[in-house]
């Protein structure tokens, strides 16, 4: 009986190893070998902020470049950072990278254009004052404001379908135009990620009025893949060892001090 | 090739896109109506200007050189932001709080009217200095001879290169929507991204062409008119 079952041991063993080993013998299959090409969008503070110099994105920072290079390390691969406009992320057909951090929501739509991984943040809809707007008190009051999104964003489609102002909203080709918009007062109020407004709010402080409420819409992000990638699976499998052995809620401490419950919840 | 099709022509999303493309067309075309408006008014002013004769006249012929150069030099897209983002930061009273449409009329103004003078000055001298002096010589002062001798013909030989710049203007009314005007390309880029499907630019790109291509045709009429005329006086 104890020969057994140590046979059986070894057995589990020799296939564990051999497993390994596989793994480690046919890497993912990326656009250039050996390295995992991760795209940006715009500059979103304590997501992913750096300059971009042509397509290259040179010294980001943030959560989705620490939690990148997390996975690229898990696959065996070196992280390479490049920018891709926001604006044809989930344009279908041919990506330039092989992974994509953007701060993306997952949704039905867009899932018919692209791949997501599993979620690796959560977020609501956060409402970005400008220095003279009247803070709103509900989403009624939001109303008769002059709203404004980026476009293709969650928060432009939920300004659209759910909210019904009674101005059109404005709308950006990049984050940076919609927060000039509104440090300029062009815009009252920005709707977008939660995360993302309170990030650049607590950057440039006195850019901005307050992040007047945020609207709860259980938003998750997903890292952007070709429709059909390969690199889906093992990637997927990297994000889920992140959340299980604690580096995800680390890496959000790490990057997100702020305490997103304290904003008011607009109903 | 099906997909293209689907993806580009698809009658079905042709139609379904149509009337908000439609809706923010009619943005460009009332941009395009005032800014055209502008443009003729200024620009005649400062070629006159730039044309002004005296030592005299000298600092308001470099301000109007200088202007020129600048403006049309630079990328009708940072003029927009300029304008569009620069102007309602400074918090001066009037100046910034302008509607998006205003900053979207000023900007094209701006950059249209540079090329304009350009085109008036070039049809100002090609009057033959003989025409001024048979003005001067019947008693006309100088703003008289400009006015009833100098401009009407200037005017009436460089209407076609007008007209050619001015479809430059009505497709340039499709690059304010960068400092967020609500126009024909913003629409349609609102309708493909939530159908995934590219038809949407399609009808905003049909719509501009239906505007253009009767400018054009009456360009050329107006270039065969003069041609004949010409011709008649010759023999």
């Amino acid at each position: 009986m104890k020969r057994l079952s140590a046979l059986v041991a070894v057995a589990t063993l020799t296939v564990s190893i051999a497993a390994v080993a596989a793994a480690r013998t046919t890497a993912p299959p990326t656009m250039s070998p050996g390295t995992l090409t991760v795209a940006f969008g715009d500059s979103a503070v304590n997501f992913a902020a750096g300059t971009v110099h042509g397509s290259n994105y040179v010294n980001p920072k943030g959560y989705e470049v620490d939690l990148s290079s997390a996975v690229a390390k898990g696959l065996g691969l070196k992280p390479k950072f490049v920018y891709t406009p926001w604006a044809k992320l989930f344009a279908p057909g041919h990506k330039s990278f092989d992974i994509s951090f953007q701060e993306a929501t997952i949704t039905a739509a867009r899932s018919k254009t692209v791949d997501f991984t599993r979620s690796y943040f959560n977020a609501n809809q956060g409402v970005l004052l400008s220095k003279t707007a009247k803070t709103p008190k509900s989403i009624a009051d939001l109303k008769s404001m002059q709203t404004c999104a980026q476009t293709d964003t969650t928060g432009l489609t939920w300004i659209q379908q759910k909210l019904h102002p009674s101005k059109t909203p404005l709308i950006y080709q990049s984050t940076a135009a919609a927060f000039l918009a509104v440090q300029v007062g062009k815009c009252d109020a920005l709707i977008l990620d939660t995360p993302i407004v309170a990030s650049e709010k607590k950057a440039h402080p006195a850019s901005y009025g307050i992040v007047g409420g945020q609207i709860v819409t259980h938003e998750q992000y997903g890292a952007v893949l070709q429709k059909g990638s390969a690199l889906l699976a093992p990637v997927n499998a990297q994000i889920n060892k992140l959340w299980k052995n604690g580096t995800v809620a680390k890496l959000q401490k790490k990057w997100f001090n702020i305490d997103f419950s304290k904003i008011p919840v607009l109903k | 090739m099906h997909e293209v099709l689907q993806k580009f022509f698809s009658p079905h999303s042709f139609r379904v896109a149509f009337p908000d493309v439609w809706f923010g067309f009619q943005l460009n075309l009332k941009l395009m109506i005032v800014s055209e408006i502008l443009v003729l008014i200024f620009a005649l002013g400062i070629a006159v200007i730039r044309g002004l004769p005296g030592r005299g006249a000298a600092p308001l012929r470099a301000l109007a050189i200088i202007y020129t150069d600048i403006f049309r030099g630079t990328p009708l897209i940072l003029v927009a932001f300029l304008v569009g983002f620069g102007l309602p930061g400074l918090n001066i009273r009037v100046i910034s709080t302008q509607s998006l449409f205003a900053y979207g009329v000023i900007s094209l103004t701006l950059v249209y009217t540079a090329y304009v003078t350009e085109v008036y000055r070039a049809g100002i001298e090609s009057v033959h200095p003989s025409q001024r002096m048979a003005a001067r010589s019947i008693g006309l002062n100088y703003w008289q001879s400009m006015r009833y001798v100098v401009i009407p013909q200037a005017v009436r030989r460089v209407i076609p290169p007008l007209l050619n710049d001015f479809v430059g203007l009505q497709k340039d009314t499709a690059l304010v929507t960068v400092i967020g005007v609500a126009e024909a390309a913003q629409q349609a880029q609102q309708f493909s991204q939530n159908n995934y499907n590219f038809t949407s630019y399609v009808d905003a790109a049909v719509l501009f062409i239906l505007l253009t291509i009767p400018l054009a045709r009456f360009t050329d009429h107006l270039i065969a008119v003069r041609e004949r005329r010409e011709r008649a006086q010759a023999t």
